[in-house]
């Protein structure tokens, strides 16, 4: 059963004509296989039982005549199978009325031989890139359907890792902080019970404990804070806030901090900034990792924190300091997680890396930018630019 | 002659003729599996295995790629039947495909349903 | 200050150890529930003055707790400072939980003992 052989129906009253035709036709190609039929009833029964790909078919016909079948055939949906008319009469109007229902293309008796081989085989070429196109068509289809049906799949098999991945965020969360308030308020009750009678040994280690539980329980919220920003970009708290107040605030706060390792805070702030939509905590939180790195890595000189109108409906935030500087190949790795830039002939900086990438992640979800600029050996500017968004 | 029909898989990832076989034997098709690794090998074994071998090829191969092949085995012989597979269907592979003579044309998928859906009806046909 | 008397609720054992030794040595009254059930138990024998509540969002015996005040006292006005080992600002976000009228603070694990004595000073002498 090869699949490439051609059907073709001829429909033609006259048994001679049809008889030379069929001769034609398989003389062409051994694969036609070719049918007739000598009536508009014939050629009904004929396309009933089995579609052709090609019809060359007599206009005039003893019951109905070929334009009827024509009009017919097309209403019934076969658009893509091409009918060829066949006439003696040479007529123009019935070329142009049977163009006009739908024949491919007319042919006038007395025939040429040539003449109907090459209008035959260019009708079933035509067909056959239609064919292959409406095949090539279906299979993509087919194909891309299946592949909706995997990603739907694998997009719910991802929403419960997810929801798995936020239980186990939850728990650990709970076992983790568990203990540290046992401990944490343990060394509150032993301080309190004790105080003034403790040694200055028994002092400093109380107090190395309680330093180290609070590092813990930074290092704790720094590991979930990720998780949580990374997960869910949603619960950002927005209202209407003075960034410069804000700031202010934070630096205030630092002002201890900093006076320890002999630095100077000084701020420059953006005169008549107005109040624009921001999450509060988060910001403070930014500024907060900025101004820790910069005391970190600084051991002289001042710190200046700016606020500045930038490039019209924005605002960047500055902390620069006179600190040790990052080397310029570090500087684009700053801001990925992990990433904790060793100098060389300074102590390894505590932390765990993820400062930086949840500032940015703070930043970006505010639809801002975050960036470093620094000179190894001078100092190091971290800024991030925000929009001046008004109202939520 | 009640052989069981043979299915030639030629693919050059091993992972994928593995799990295309497996997806096979869990849809319970009463074939035999027989691979090769790359478009020549393909084609040397579908001669061997003619006639009446059901080809499964991945289009996308070094050397000889699954289009090549498909038509070489067409020529080949002509009762052949070619399934023509790949990860990512596009309508312009699959026109190339109807051109090689492929029989059919479907993704891979990662339970390769379509692929054993596609042998399934040309055992049957 | 002294005679105030302050409820403690938590399911970890060593935290009511903890918080109740920290409340003692500040001169409060400390009783202490294990769970939400006790806890009602406990404040329908006397309404303390203040309440610590642990609240933790997959053991759902804190809301519970909170639930059975709003359905049986309609005038529950004892202030509550909620103990959370979740993100603070997690449970801000889920809130609504909170009795009408009910003056609180949350705190989140661990809380500086300090800073709980000082919401507790503030919330029971507004």
């Amino acid at each position: 059963m090869a699949r490439n052989r051609c059907k073709i129906l001829i429909i033609e009253d006259d048994p001679g004509f049809r008889e030379l035709l069929t001769g034609i036709l398989n003389q062409m190609d051994e694969n036609f296989e070719v049918r007739c039929g000598g009536s508009y009833r014939e050629a009904r029964e004929a396309i009933q039982k089995e579609l052709p790909d090609l019809i060359l078919l007599d206009i005039y016909l003893p019951d109905k005549d070929g334009f009827y079948f024509l009009e017919e055939f097309r209403k019934n949906g076969h658009e893509d199978i091409p009918v060829v008319l066949v006439s003696a009469s040479g007529n123009e109007k019935d070329k142009l009325r049977g163009l006009e229902l739908g024949a491919m293309d007319f042919i006038n008796k007395p025939i040429a031989i040539e003449d109907i081989r090459a209008r035959v085989a260019f009708q079933l070429r035509l067909k056959k890139i239609t064919d292959d196109q409406k095949w090539a068509c279906q299979k993509t289809n087919e194909g891309i359907k299946l592949l909706y049906k995997e990603l739907e799949k694998k997009n719910k098999k991802l929403e419960q890792l997810d929801q798995l991945k936020d239980e186990f965020v939850s728990m650990v969360s709970h076992e983790l902080r568990t203990p540290l308030t046992a401990i944490k308020s343990s060394l509150s009750v032993v301080y309190g019970d004790t105080e003034g009678r403790l040694s200055a040994d028994q002092k400093r280690f109380l107090e190395i404990s309680r330093k180290n539980i609070d590092r813990l329980a930074r290092l704790i919220n720094d590991v979930l804070d990720y998780e949580k920003l990374k997960s869910k970009p949603v619960g950002f708290k927005m209202a209407e806030n003075d960034l410069n107040a804000l700031i202010g605030e934070t630096v205030r706060d630092f002002e201890p901090i900093a006076a320890n390792k002999n630095l100077r805070l000084e701020t420059e702030f953006e005169a008549d900034l107005p109040k624009f939509a921001l999450d509060r905590d988060k910001i403070m939180q930014v500024l907060t990792n900025f101004l820790n790195n910069a005391v970190k890595f600084s051991e002289k000189g001042k710190i200046r924190i700016k606020t500045a109108r930038w490039d019209g409906d924005t605002v960047r935030v500055s902390v620069e300091d006179e600190g040790v500087g990052i080397e310029e190949e570090n500087l684009p790795k700053l801001f990925q997680t992990f990433s904790q830039i060793t100098n060389q002939g300074f102590r390894k900086p505590g932390g765990t890396g993820l400062g930086l990438a949840i500032s940015k992640s703070i930043v970006e979800g505010h639809r801002g930018r975050i960036g470093a600029e620094s000179v190894y050996g001078k100092g190091s500017t971290f800024y991030f630019i925000l929009p001046l968004r008004v109202g939520k | 002659m009640r052989n069981r029909p043979k299915v030639l898989i030629i693919d050059d990832s091993e992972a994928d003729r593995i799990l295309l076989h497996e997806a096979i034997k869990k849809a319970g098709l009463e074939v035999e599996v027989q691979t090769a690794r790359s478009g020549e090998e393909g084609v040397k074994k579908a001669n061997e295995l003619r006639p009446e071998a059901i080809i499964v090829l991945d289009t996308l191969m070094p050397g000889m790629n699954g289009f090549e092949a498909c038509k070489k085995i067409k020529e080949m012989d002509q009762d052949s039947k070619v399934i023509l597979c790949t990860g990512v269907v596009d309508a312009v592979d699959a026109a190339k495909a109807r051109a090689a003579g492929a029989d059919d044309y479907c993704v891979k998928t990662d339970d390769y349903e379509a692929v054993v859906g596609a042998i399934k009806s040309l055992i049957t046909s | 200050m002294t005679g105030k008397r302050i409820l403690v609720v938590d399911d970890e054992a060593d935290i009511v150890e903890t918080t109740k030794a920290i409340l003692q040595q500040n001169q409060y009254e400390v009783t202490t529930a294990s769970g939400g059930e006790e806890a009602l138990g406990k404040i329908k024998q006397s309404m303390p003055d203040l309440i610590i509540l642990d609240i933790l969002m997959p053991r759902k015996d804190g809301l519970w707790f909170l639930q059975k005040i709003r359905e049986e006292k309609t005038t529950f006005s004892v202030p509550i400072i909620f103990l959370t080992a979740l993100q603070k600002k997690e449970e801000q976000v889920r809130g609504g939980f909170v009795p009408d009228g009910v003056r609180h603070r949350i705190f989140a694990k661990p809380f500086e003992p300090d800073e709980l004595l000082e919401a507790i000073r503030e919330l029971l002498n507004p």
